[in-house]
């Protein structure tokens, strides 16, 4: 279940993503105004420059640049919302309520580089809002796998081969033997673009919001009329959230109706970027001083995805569910990645069990990995990996020698076969917890 | 400069090009070539050093699944 909030009420003049009441025409043309005529690909990479705009999918490649690499070619022009990582939900939301701007920045693209095919692939519940837009538009269905969103793996989709990801020597951009040239570009990432090209020709300041995914596990609990509030994430539930695109993690939760300070002092963790992303610890969200967008972060947004996860929930039991999904993702091509991944799994798995494995043998396996796949799935899971170990690494040290925080788990140690009467930390070894 | 790209998605661990390339080029312990960076760090690109090439060659010419590719490095721009 999804629920979108509506966005604060903009203090500056620049547009929003999801300023249409409805995706109908009328009420696009009402929040956004006419199109202006499209134009060369300098001056639609100078739009996408002044707006700062980076891709949206979650590598955040700047998009003038990857646009200006297109001189010259008339290539395959791909708006992607394949979205196939479960902590994300935005891209389907931005195709529900805004596909006009979708289509706009595809046919901007299109006319600008001399392109005669465009293709919109997303899975076929998110296509709805498109097909229902525009019936003459190229559709392609996703079937919501984690690597088929990848780009070489799209191109792949929308050519008629497996949807899978694939080695090339050359960029996607240009001709290699059996493949077009070809473009693809995140849906959200063509929707600030068509605002863009507004703002461009008007003189206005430039879009300068995203959408963020946030959602929730060990947070909170259900409200006193029983339904789940934006004040508790309960789970699988997703809420998308148009903020400002330098906001703070902290303010994106402020934003989705949570108390990031209270849910610092609770404990509580952010993973920043989904299945490949990072994670930022109660004191980074509290300080307010990560930023998970822009030139202060280390480590980007990824895809806009921010999931909380209370004290409640212990973090090396749910980084080994995630190490597992992560090996199941993979694609089944590179060596590495089809043995690497489930080693990783196992040995992340073995630790939160309390059945052996060690931190150490787990780093000693990413750097077995990282690098070495045709995709960056790889690299991504390692990324994430090593993240964890950085983030919790008592809570690690704790599982290797069979035991687990005081704080979480309680009702599951006999299953997990942990030890009931092992070292009970205090909060300074417990980490950054609180006990209750 | 030229390297040699290693397409991961191709390999089966057959094991030649390794042989051919010992002691630069070597396995992991799943039988896949291991290259390593500047850094050290596992990698899909090996930077060829002045006299590998011919080496490098052969290797790409054994590999029976064509995994291997003889590139021109060219500076990034």
């Amino acid at each position: 279940m999804n629920r979108h909030l509506e966005p604060q009420q903009a203090r500056d003049e620049s547009p929003r993503l999801l300023a249409a009441a409805d995706p109908s025409w009328g009420a696009h043309l009402a929040a956004h105004g006419e199109l202006p005529p499209a134009g060369g690909l300098e001056a639609l990479a100078a739009a996408a420059a002044a707006a700062g705009l980076a891709g949206r999918g979650g590598a955040g490649f700047p998009t003038a640049r990857k646009l200006l690499s297109l001189r010259g070619t008339a290539p395959l022009v791909i708006a992607n919302g394949s979205e196939g990582d479960s902590f994300s939900a935005k891209d389907a939301m931005l195709l529900a309520r805004a596909p006009w701007l979708v289509l706009e920045g595809l046919r901007l693209l299109a006319e600008a580089v001399g392109s005669r095919r465009t293709v919109v692939r997303a899975p076929a519940e998110a296509l709805a809002g498109i097909r229902a837009a525009d019936p003459g538009q190229e559709c392609s269905e996703a079937t919501g796998t984690f690597i088929e969103g990848e780009a070489s793996a799209v191109v792949a989709a929308v050519t008629g081969r497996a949807a899978l990801p694939s080695f090339h020597a050359l960029p996607l951009s240009q001709t290699q033997p059996g493949r077009p040239p070809a473009l693809v570009l995140n849906v959200e990432t063509l929707a600030v673009l068509a605002l863009a090209w507004r703002t461009a020709a008007r003189g206005a300041p430039p879009p300068s919001t995203r959408l963020y995914t946030v959602s929730g596990d060990g947070v909170g609990g259900p409200l006193p009329d029983g339904a789940w509030g934006p004040s508790a994430l309960a789970p699988g539930q997703r809420w998308v959230i148009e903020a400002d695109a330098g906001a703070s993690a902290a303010e994106v939760l402020e934003a989705a109706g949570l108390d990031a300070s209270r849910l610092a002092a609770t404990g509580a963790s952010v993973l920043v970027g989904g299945r490949h992303g990072h994670w930022l610890g109660a004191e980074q969200v509290a300080g307010g001083a990560m930023r998970v967008a822009g030139s202060a972060s280390p480590r980007g947004t990824g895809g806009g995805m921010l999931h909380v996860v209370g004290a409640e929930r212990c973090p090396v039991d749910l980084v080994a569910e995630l190490a597992q999904v992560l090996a199941e993702d993979s694609a089944g091509q590179c060596g590495p990645c089809v043995f690497g991944l489930p080693a990783l799994a196992a040995s992340v798995g073995a630790l939160a069990r309390g059945s052996g494995g060690s931190p150490h043998e787990l780093e000693e396996l990413c750097q077995r990995v990282a690098g070495r796949g045709a995709c960056h799935h790889p690299d991504g899971a390692v990324g994430f990996l090593r993240s964890s170990l950085a983030a919790f690494g008592e809570e690690f040290a704790l599982h290797a020698r069979g035991s687990c925080s005081a704080l979480h788990a309680h009702g599951d140690r006999a299953r997990r076969g942990l030890a009931l009467t092992g070292p009970v930390p205090g909060p300074a070894q417990g980490g950054n917890r609180e006990v209750a | 400069m030229q390297e040699l790209r290693i397409d991961m998605s191709a390999c089966v661990a057959r094991g030649l090009c390794s042989e051919v390339l010992a002691p630069r080029l070597g396995r992991d312990e799943w039988g896949y070539p291991w290259a390593v960076d500047e850094s050290g760090r596992g990698t899909t690109r090996m930077p060829l050093v002045a006299g590998e090439e011919r080496a490098a060659r052969e290797a790409a010419r054994l590999c029976p699944v064509r995994a291997l590719l003889l590139t021109r490095v060219t500076p990034a721009a």
